[in-house]
C-alpha cells in the first residue's frame, strides 16, 4: 500500500461512518468522516483526497449535489456513493453525473474495497501517464477526452465519443439494452469494451453469436457464471435481428425463465445488438412479439462513420502497414476520405486501407489514387467479393424492377399501356426501362 | 372468444412495452416483474379477451408488485397530469372511431365527451407515449387528458358500450 492515500466518508448516520472508517483503515488507508456535506466541500477544497465515499440522503446538502461541488473544482478524484434506497432513475442520473461506484446499503465491505483500490489505482495511473494521444485504448485515454477506456471506436468525433458516454452511463444498469449498429460498424469491440467496465468478480459478459443460439449454449453459460459466483450475466447478441422466430422465443422466454434459474441465481441482462429502432423492426414483422416485449425502454445507436471525419482521418493515420509502418498521407486525400458515405462504414474503410497496405503505391497517397479506389471500391467491392459486408440494394431492387417489368412484357404481349397501367409507373419510364 | 385484429395486437403490444419500460425506468417494478407480466400479458393475448389485456393490471392486481396508490402518484407527480373520477359522470358517446371499444381496450383509454372544440378523455395508460399519440392521430380535435384508474377506465369503457350499443353485435 502506498502512503498518503486519503479517504474522506461523508455521513450523517455516524455509526455507519465509524464503521466505514475502521474497514478503510484497518485497509491502510488514512481515513477523515465528516457528517457534514458542507464540511467536506471545503475539506476537498483545502486538501489532497484519493477517494471519496459519501451518503447520498444528508440534511442541508445532498450527495449529489456535493458531488457536483467536488467534480467542478477537482474532478479528478473518484466518488462513491453509498446509499439506503437506489432505484433505476437515481442510478442513471448519478452515473451520468460521473459518479464511479454506487453501492446500496446493506454493502459487502469486501466489494467496496476492492472497488475502492481499483479506482485509487486507476487514477493514480492516469495521473502518471497523462495524456496519450489517439484515443487508443489506454485507460481514459486523453486526445479523445473520454475519462474511460473505449477502444472500439477512436471518439474523436462528437457523435462516437457522445455514443461512448451514453454506453458508459448505462454499463450498470439492471435493464436490457438496444446499441443499433449500422452496418460495418465493430459491434463486437463495442460489446468486449462494455463488458470490460464490469467488476470482473461481480459481473460477466459474452458475446453469443446468433448461430451459437441454443439451450446448450445458455446452459453452458449459466454454468459458467455459476462456477465464477457472479451476480449479474451479460449476454451481447450481435444482429439479434437475424434470429429465427423460434429463436427469438427461446431468448426471450426460456432462456431467461426457465434453464438459467435452475444453474444459477443471478441476472441475466441482454445487449441487443439491431440494424434499426426496436419499432421499426417490430413493425416490419422482424421481431416476435415475445422478444418485442423483452428488449428494455434503451437505445443508443452507433453513429455512422460518415459523420465522424475526424475519426476516419484517425483510422486512415494510424492505420499500419505489414511492416509496421504507418501509411502516409496527402492532405487532399485525408478530406476525400471524410467526404465520402462509407455505406459499410468501419468494414469498408478497413477493407480500402487494407488494399492500400498491400499494394504497391507512391507516398504518400494522393487525391487521384483515393477518388479512383472510391470510384473503383464502390462497385466493385460490393457483392464480387464474397467477404463484403456491404449490400448492393440498388442493384437488387434494380435487377427485381426490370425482371418484374419484362415479366408484365411477356404476360402482356409487349402492350405498354397495359403494362404501365399495371405497375403503375408512366409508360416513358416502362418504355426507357425496357429498351435498356 | 374472438382473435384479436393484427392492428389492434401491434398497439396493444406498443402500448404495454412502453408503459412497462417507463415504470422500470423510474423505479416502481424491477426488470423481474416486468418480465413475469409480460409473460402473463402475452397468455392473456393469447386468450383473446381485450379486457384482461393490460401490464398494469397485472402488476397492481395479479403479481402484486405495484401498488396502484404509487403508480397514480407518479403519474401526478412525474406525469403533471390531473386525476378524474368518472363514476359519477355521464360519458357522452362520441360519434367517431373514438369510441370502437376494441380501441378503448388496447390503450386503457376512453373518450368520455366534448366541450367546446375539446374531446375530454381519461386513460390508465398515461405514462405510454404511444397512447398518446394514437390518440392524438385518430381525433380530429384537440385532446385534454385526465388521468384515471383502471378501475374508472374499465367501468367507463362499460358505460360507453352500453350507451352506444357498440358491444352488442359481439355478444
Amino acid at each position: 500500500m502506498e502512503e498518503n492515500r486519503r479517504i474522506l466518508i461523508v455521513d450523517d448516520d455516524l455509526d455507519f461512518a465509524s464503521l466505514l472508517s475502521d474497514v478503510f483503515s484497518q485497509a491502510s488507508y488514512d481515513v477523515e468522516v465528516t457528517s457534514d456535506p458542507y464540511e467536506a466541500e471545503k475539506k476537498v477544497l483545502s486538501s489532497d483526497f484519493s477517494l471519496i465515499v459519501t451518503d447520498l440522503r444528508m440534511p442541508g446538502m445532498d450527495g449529489l449535489e456535493l458531488s457536483r461541488k467536488i467534480r467542478s473544482a477537482k474532478p479528478e478524484i473518484p466518488i462513491i456513493m453509498v446509499s439506503g434506497f437506489l432505484d433505476s432513475k437515481n442510478r442513471e442520473k448519478m452515473e451520468a453525473e460521473g459518479i464511479a461506484g454506487l453501492y446500496e446499503k446493506p454493502l459487502s465491505v469486501f466489494s467496496l474495497l476492492k472497488n475502492a483500490a481499483k479506482l485509487i489505482e486507476e487514477n493514480e495511473e492516469k495521473k502518471k501517464n497523462g495524456s496519450q494521444p489517439g484515443g487508443n485504448g489506454d485507460e481514459g485515454s486523453g486526445a479523445n477526452g473520454l475519462d474511460f477506456s473505449f477502444t472500439a471506436l477512436p471518439c474523436l468525433s462528437e457523435p462516437s465519443k457522445s455514443f461512448a458516454q451514453a454506453i458508459h452511463r448505462v454499463r450498470n444498469r439492471k435493464q436490457n439494452l438496444c446499441i443499433i449498429t449500422p452496418p460495418g460498424v465493430p459491434c463486437r469491440a463495442i460489446a468486449e469494451d462494455f463488458f470490460k467496465w464490469f467488476d470482473p468478480e461481480e459481473t460477466g459478459g459474452e458475446i453469443v453469436e446468433p448461430g451459437d443460439l441454443s439451450m446448450d449454449k445458455l446452459t453452458e453459460l449459466a454454468t459458467l457464471a455459476s462456477e465464477k459466483k457472479w451476480s449479474n450475466l451479460t449476454l451481447c447478441i450481435p444482429e439479434t435481428d437475424q434470429l429465427q422466430p423460434s429463436e427469438q422465443k427461446q431468448l426471450a422466454r426460456g432462456a431467461r425463465k426457465g434453464i438459467f434459474r435452475d444453474h444459477w441465481e443471478g441476472h441475466i441482462h441482454f445487449l441487443f445488438m439491431i440494424r434499426t429502432d426496436v419499432e421499426t423492426l417490430y413493425q416490419d414483422g422482424v421481431l416476435t412479439d415475445e422478444l418485442y416485449l423483452s428488449m428494455g425502454g434503451s437505445e443508443i445507436s452507433v453513429p455512422p462513420l460518415r459523420n465522424c471525419p475526424e475519426d476516419i482521418e484517425y483510422l486512415a493515420t494510424n492505420f499500419e502497414t505489414e511492416s509496421g509502418r504507418k501509411l502516409k498521407w496527402d492532405p487532399d486525400a485525408l478530406r476525400l476520405l471524410t467526404k465520402y458515405e462509407w455505406p459499410g462504414n468501419h468494414a469498408e474503410l478497413r477493407k480500402l486501407l487494407v488494399r492500400f497496405q498491400e499494394g504497391d503505391l507512391s507516398e504518400p497517397i494522393g487525391a487521384e489514387e483515393i477518388a479512383r479506389s472510391l470510384g473503383e471500391f464502390s462497385t466493385h467491392s460490393q457483392g464480387k467479393d464474397g467477404n463484403s459486408n456491404i449490400v448492393p440494394l440498388r442493384e437488387t431492387l434494380e435487377d427485381c424492377r426490370d425482371s418484374y417489368l419484362a415479366g408484365l412484357c411477356s404476360l402482356m404481349k409487349n402492350d405498354l399501356d397495359a403494362v404501365a397501367s399495371v405497375a403503375q409507373i408512366p409508360r416513358d419510364l416502362v418504355a426507357n426501362l425496357i429498351n435498356e | 372468444m374472438p382473435e384479436i385484429s393484427k392492428d389492434h395486437r401491434a398497439l396493444i403490444l406498443r402500448s404495454n412495452r412502453f408503459l412497462a419500460n417507463t415504470l422500470n425506468e423510474n423505479g416502481l417494478v424491477n426488470e423481474d416483474d416486468i418480465d413475469e407480466a409480460n409473460e402473463k400479458l402475452l397468455d392473456a393475448i393469447d386468450a383473446g379477451n381485450l379486457r384482461q389485456i393490460s401490464v398494469l393490471n397485472i402488476l397492481i392486481y395479479d403479481l402484486k408488485k405495484l401498488e396502484e396508490k404509487d403508480y397514480i402518484d407518479f403519474i401526478v407527480k412525474e406525469m403533471k397530469i390531473g386525476l378524474i373520477n368518472l363514476r359519477n359522470y355521464k360519458p357522452r358517446p362520441i360519434a367517431s372511431e373514438m369510441n370502437d371499444p376494441d380501441i378503448c381496450w388496447s390503450t386503457w383509454t376512453v373518450p368520455f365527451d366534448l366541450v367546446g372544440d375539446y374531446y375530454l378523455v381519461a386513460t390508465a395508460y398515461y405514462p405510454s407515449q404511444p397512447v398518446i399519440e394514437y390518440w392524438d392521430s385518430i381525433a380530429d380535435r384537440p385532446i385534454v387528458w385526465y388521468g384515471a384508474s383502471i378501475q374508472c377506465v374499465t367501468e367507463t369503457i362499460d358505460r360507453v358500450i352500453e350507451a352506444t350499443g357498440m358491444g352488442e353485435e359481439e355478444n
